[in-house]
């Protein structure tokens, strides 16, 4: 029934990874700089940064280029993979594309998103990792994600992110380092992590006990969708670089231009890959471990899988714990921009049918326009600098474009399979020194290729009005070129106090309702904990190729939030994280094929040495991030509590006074309580009780004034 | 009123004093209530939580002794060396013992043991030794170092050797582009650029060095940050000049409780030596001299010499291989024993004046059990080194210190509620105001019926007496 919800090629892992690899022995450290520049509809220009350091998993702990920071948040918190996004903007997933090479690396929730995979041996101590490590990145990116150790924060992933673990990356340094014989092993795990459903890893790493927590790794997920991106994330960001803005391609990042850009996105994932004995081991012992979970609903029996998985491993946690530790480390940091190419570029028409000035909107940008700034040289530390511009063959290599300006010369042409993509390659490292270098690439607006977009479009959106109810709708529209049966899978975050009920889930097609079980491939809903837990929805859906639109419901209650719950601002209304839509059926990839250049100067034809190359062909998750939700809550008057203490306060005095006045009244108007009750002589009670009744205040001034008239009798007749 | 009441007048009067007598008793009763009760109570309510801290000692025997200075120290060491030159006749001749005189005459002229600041560790007794090598630009060369070798072969011995004193970890890092902030001038003298003895101060760029890299540079860990200055093309050979003029032997200087910097020129300062962009590495020859000089500047942290002084009179015995030699572990232990028994106490008196100056900081019982712990640790420590036993000393000392440190950077003191005394009032007016309204006004009529009430009397007195004259 649980059909692998994804492919893993892992034939093209190796080929991948082997041009992954920069580095040419495992004890080095190697750096390379990349610059893709593609154009995009609209006047923009899309740049994307690409560095990748590498530590060999043979490196000591005193390192030449790789960022000590790093290496010691990994040694520290014993990470396996994490991935910290620093967004500004949003991803125009029609016109910018979803589902093709850069597209699904560039595209990230406005805000910060961060998941991790941490080695632990029990949940509680994964949660506990997962607090400091916040912390510590929170320090190192100037950034509150900090804010994320709130355990109401919190989220385990169960479906969505643990393929990711499992795809290809973390393998990224294993594969390489290990025999190729140990493809399959690394298959098996990758069905452990990836295709396994949440309530089978979670009895997994129960039955397997503390070994199989720290071999597959605990997943974290949380996103702040408010944080502000400025340049203070930025500057530890370039620090970790090792020529970090002083020379190379980072020399570009004016920040003015950076930040005065439509999108913006600032990336870090850093894999750390264990010594390969103990990856073949992981591999090994948790494939075998979930087998027979990853069949139709077999129970899960622990007698072969997790025990047989402990016992084989004789080296026992100590071992593999430290072979993790000296193994090495890929950091990779991405920047991607979207720019807004100058004044001179025109916009005649975007529609290619009009054809209106074709010509007249077709011109060069140059790197130098766009930044403002000229690139001097390339890092000198760095063992590959290349810069890649993206366009149509006919607009290279027909008459408009004239790469005389062009200081240094493309070197190789890419072509992209199946697609009319040309890819140039400059090399910086052969570029003729002492002249300023630039690269351009011919802009036409008019007639940019439509970018290859996601099955559907996706957008979510609340329903309801009021503070007291509201609904989630979730509609997924086909689009051209989207055609045939897709999965879809959706994970959405909702704090507590969103309070979903999921007995409302709704799912229509094409306007028919229809029962939600039915499409529903997998499913893993956890409900949330008051001040302790997020719900976590994901599911994975079929949809028919016949179906053009599919709306996904639910309703909620919103939850009250005490008074010092609430944010300065709590009349804004709360932020909801970006859902995420994943395609687990398409493929990002794009594999790039060298189709011409200058086959002088012994450089492979290949990927190697070409990350960012490597990294778009890879079998890229398509994702679409839908925006995030504002949700207004009822918010308390914040001076409640004064006023509170006052409203209590004065029925309090009320009951005091009128209490207090009654005994002493009492006592002045019944003077008979201690006179003989029935004496004749006594005062007029009524005369009396008028005189009680006067206010208090009028006696009191009735009483000063006779009392004045006497002093004054007093005084004159003496 | 007529005449004709005033017989009922009189009999109200006399009732009137019975109920004048009941309701001052009411107020009574409710001011005494309010007083004696409602205000204890309220104040006792709203009162944080402070525990009674013990009252700080401050004697002047509390005060770090001076039991441990080094000199006597020195002195231990040098009659022990002494006794050891002399075993065989016990008594130490004549001679001897004068120039023992001598030496110790010169030992104390010539050093000054105290180090001028707070010793280079943090409180708990670890430190790290940050070792970066500063790459001016790469674009001239690039050099790197097999940091890795250094560390097993000098600095694993040296931590060893220090470890009774301080706890020192070794990391290390090459940074690029870090050039210093300081323009060298070219002396045709020297041939070489020099940098003032002046613009030292300017020499450490801050801006440019990101030296702070450690994920343990957070919180109250200790960093000491020793670099290896590679000058540009443009400013090679770079030498430091002393304030006499000359060059500075080292081409080092220390800052105090921050580290230090060393220059190192490469070999050939031509950038034609270095066609071969590639990184090349510092040879293991120079290294260890540039790590010897880092090891002296350590030592001159912790308040040694850089080098051992040998002079007629006085010659101690050389720190050897290991960076430290054992007389000066013990002497900085011993150190290191006062100062932590007096950062204690002054920690210790820091928290009380903060409490006392605070009133409505709260102050939890583990605190004040910190506190009490702190106070008997430092007795003990104290104790201890009047008995001559120093490593008991030196570990009450520390536990003296962590107890103070620890009492003092209380989370729960960190997060004091701000509050202050107005606001204390000014919450509880609505409640206060009626209240008081209500007794003061009754208050006030007891004493007008009580002034009246004597008015009164003596109006009918004073009528009585009138009668009886008329009659």
């Amino acid at each position: 029934m649980f059909a692998p919800p994804f492919h893993f090629h892992w034939r093209l892992v190796y080929v991948v990874l082997s041009a992954f690899v920069i580095c040419a022995s495992t004890a080095h450290e190697c750096f390379s700089e990349e610059l893709l520049v593609r154009p995009l509809p609209g006047g923009k220009v899309l740049i994307h940064f690409h560095f990748v350091s590498q530590l060999g998993s043979g490196a000591n702990r005193h390192h030449k280029l790789f960022s000590k920071a790093v290496d010691q948040l990994v040694r520290k918190f014993s990470l396996q993979e994490l991935e910290l996004s620093f967004t500004q903007g949003r991803w125009d997933y029609t016109r910018w594309g979803a589902a093709e090479g850069i597209a699904p690396l560039a595209a990230k929730p406005p805000g910060v998103e961060l998941w991790s995979r941490l080695s632990a041996e029990s949940e509680a101590e994964a949660d506990a990792t997962w607090r400091n490590l916040t912390h510590a990145l929170s320090g190192i990116f100037c950034a509150s994600v900090k804010a994320l150790a709130d355990p109401a924060t919190k989220v385990v992933p169960i479906l969505s992110f643990q393929k990711k673990g499992a795809d290809w990356r973390t393998h990224l340094l294993a594969a390489a380092t290990r025999a190729p014989s140990e493809g399959e092993k690394g298959d098996a795990e990758n069905e452990c992590g990836g295709t396994a459903a949440g309530r089978t890893l979670e009895t997994c790493s129960l039955g397997a006990g503390n070994k199989e927590g720290i071999r597959l790794g605990h997943t974290r997920y949380g996103a702040l969708p408010r944080e502000a991106v400025c340049t203070e994330n930025l500057t530890p960001w370039l620090k970790l670089l090792p020529c970090r803005d002083k020379a190379g391609l980072a020399t570009l990042l004016e920040r003015r231009r950076v930040y005065g850009g439509s999108y913006h996105a600032l990336q870090v994932h850093i894999w750390a890959g264990g010594a390969p004995a103990a990856d073949v081991r992981t591999a090994s012992a948790s494939g075998s471990c979930l087998e027979p979970a990853t069949g139709a609903g077999r129970e899960w029996s622990g007698d072969r899988g997790c025990e047989g998985a402990s016992s084989g491993d004789v080296g026992g946690r100590g071992d593999d714990v430290s072979a993790r530790a000296r193994g090495g480390i890929v950091l990779e940091q991405t920047l991607t921009l979207v720019l807004d190419v100058g004044e001179g570029v025109g916009i005649p028409n975007e529609n290619p049918a009009g054809g209106v000035g074709h010509m007249a909107s077709k011109q060069a940008v140059s790197l130098a326009d766009v930044f403002g700034r000229e690139l001097t040289g390339s890092c000198p530390l760095a063992d590959v600098s290349r810069i890649y511009t993206e366009g149509r063959r006919v607009d290279y290599f027909g008459e408009g474009f004239s790469g005389a300006s062009v200081n240094p010369q493309p070197k190789w042409v890419w072509s992209a399979e199946g697609r009319s993509k040309t890819l140039l390659e400059y090399d910086l490292k052969r570029a003729t020194l002492g002249q300023p270098l630039n690269v351009s690439l011919p802009y036409d607006g008019a007639n940019q290729p439509a970018a290859e977009r996601a099955p559907f479009e996706v957008s979510r959106f609340v329903t309801g009005h009021g503070l007291e109810r509201g609904g989630i709708r979730l509609e997924l529209t086909r689009l051209a070129g989207g055609e045939g049966k897709t999965v879809v899978r959706y994970f959405q975050l909702l704090p507590w106090f969103i309070r979903v009920y999921f007995h409302t889930l709704r799912l229509e097609m094409d306007g028919r309702h229809v029962a939600l079980s039915d499409w529903t491939e997998r499913a893993s809903l956890v409900p949330a904990k008051d001040r302790e837990r997020q719900a976590v929805m994901e599911l994975e859906l079929r949809i028919p190729a016949d179906v053009k639109r599919v709306v996904l419901s639910m309703e909620f209650d919103k939850g009250y939030l005490r008074i010092e719950e609430h944010p300065p601002d709590g009349d804004r209304g709360f932020d909801l994280p970006s859902a995420i839509v994943t395609f687990p059926s398409v493929s990002g990839g794009v594999a790039y094929r060298m189709s011409d250049g200058d086959s002088t100067g012994g450089d492979s034809r290949g990927l190697e040495g070409r990350p960012l190359l490597a990294r778009m062909q890879a079998d890229l998750p398509v994702r679409v991030y839908t925006s995030g939700l504002l949700i207004p809550l009822a918010t308390p008057d914040f001076s409640m509590p004064y006023n509170v203490v006052t409203l209590t306060s004065t029925v309090i005095a009320m009951i005091f006074s009128s209490l207090f006045n009654t005994l002493l009244q009492r006592e002045a108007g019944k003077p008979a309580g201690n006179a003989a009750p029935d004496d004749p002589m006594g005062r007029d009670p009524i005369g009396e009780k008028q005189r009680t009744r006067s206010l208090p205040i009028a006696t009191l001034w009735k009483t000063f004034a006779r009392l004045w008239n006497m002093w004054v009798d007093l005084t004159v007749n003496s | 009123m007529d005449a004709g009441g005033a017989k009922s007048r009189n009999d109200a009067i006399s009732a009137e004093d019975m109920t004048r007598d009941s309701g001052r008793l009411v107020v009574a009763f409710i001011v005494a209530i309010g007083l004696f009760s409602g205000l204890p109570v309220w104040w006792k309510t709203t009162e944080v939580h402070r525990a009674p801290l013990p009252k700080l000692n401050l004697e002047p025997s509390h005060n770090p002794l001076p039991v441990h200075s080094p000199v006597i120290v020195s002195l231990v060491l040098l009659l022990s060396s002494t006794n050891g030159v002399n075993e065989e006749d016990r008594r130490p001749p004549s001679r001897m013992l004068e120039k023992l005189q001598q030496s110790l005459s010169g030992l104390s002229k010539e050093r000054s043991w105290r180090p001028s600041g707070p010793m280079p560790f943090a409180a708990d007794g670890s430190a790290l030794l940050s070792f970066s090598l500063l790459n001016a630009d790469p674009a001239d060369w690039v050099f790197d170092w097999d940091f890795a070798s250094a560390e097993e072969h000098i600095f694993a011995p040296l931590v060893q050797a220090i470890s009774p004193v301080a706890e020192l970890a070794v990391e290390s890092q090459v940074l690029y582009y870090a050039r210093s902030q300081v323009r060298p001038t070219w002396d045709p003298q020297h041939q070489a650029y020099i940098v003032p003895h002046s613009d030292l101060p300017f020499f450490v760029n801050s801006h440019e060095w990101h030296l702070d890299t450690s994920v343990a540079s957070a919180g109250r860990s200790k960093l000491l940050h020793f670099a290896v200055y590679v000058p540009a093309a443009d400013e090679c050979p770079l030498h430091f000049k002393l304030p006499n003029g000359k060059l500075s032997p080292t081409d080092g200087f220390t800052v105090p409780s921050w580290g230090g910097v060393v220059v190192w020129n490469p070999p050939q300062c031509s950038r034609n030596a270095s066609s071969d962009t590639g990184p090349r590495t510092i040879p293991s020859s120079e290294l260890r001299r540039i790590l010897a000089i880092q090891i002296g500047q350590l030592r001159t942290l912790f308040g040694l010499s850089a080098t051992p002084k040998r002079s007629a009179e006085v010659q101690t015995l050389s720190p050897g291989p290991k960076g430290f030699a054992g007389w000066e572990v013990a002497a900085l232990l011993r150190t290191r024993s006062s100062d932590d028994t007096r950062e204690a106490l002054s920690t210790l008196r820091s928290l009380s004046t903060l409490v006392s100056a605070l009133s409505n900081m709260v102050v939890h019982d583990s605190i004040a059990d910190q506190v009490t712990r702190a106070l008997a640790a430092a007795g003990e420590a104290q104790t201890a080194m009047l008995a001559g036993s120093y490593e008991a000393a030196a570990s009450a000392a520390r536990n003296a210190r962590a107890q103070a440190e620890s009492a003092f950077f209380h989370p729960t003191l960190m997060s004091l509620l701000y509050f202050p005394s107005e606001h204390h009032m000014a919450i509880y007016m609505p409640l206060f105001l009626p209240v008081l309204v209500n007794v003061c006004a009754a208050v006030c009529r007891e004493a007008l019926r009580w002034g009246r009430g004597r008015c009164r009397r003596r109006l009918s007195e004073t009528l009585s007496r009138f009668k009886r004259n008329q009659l």
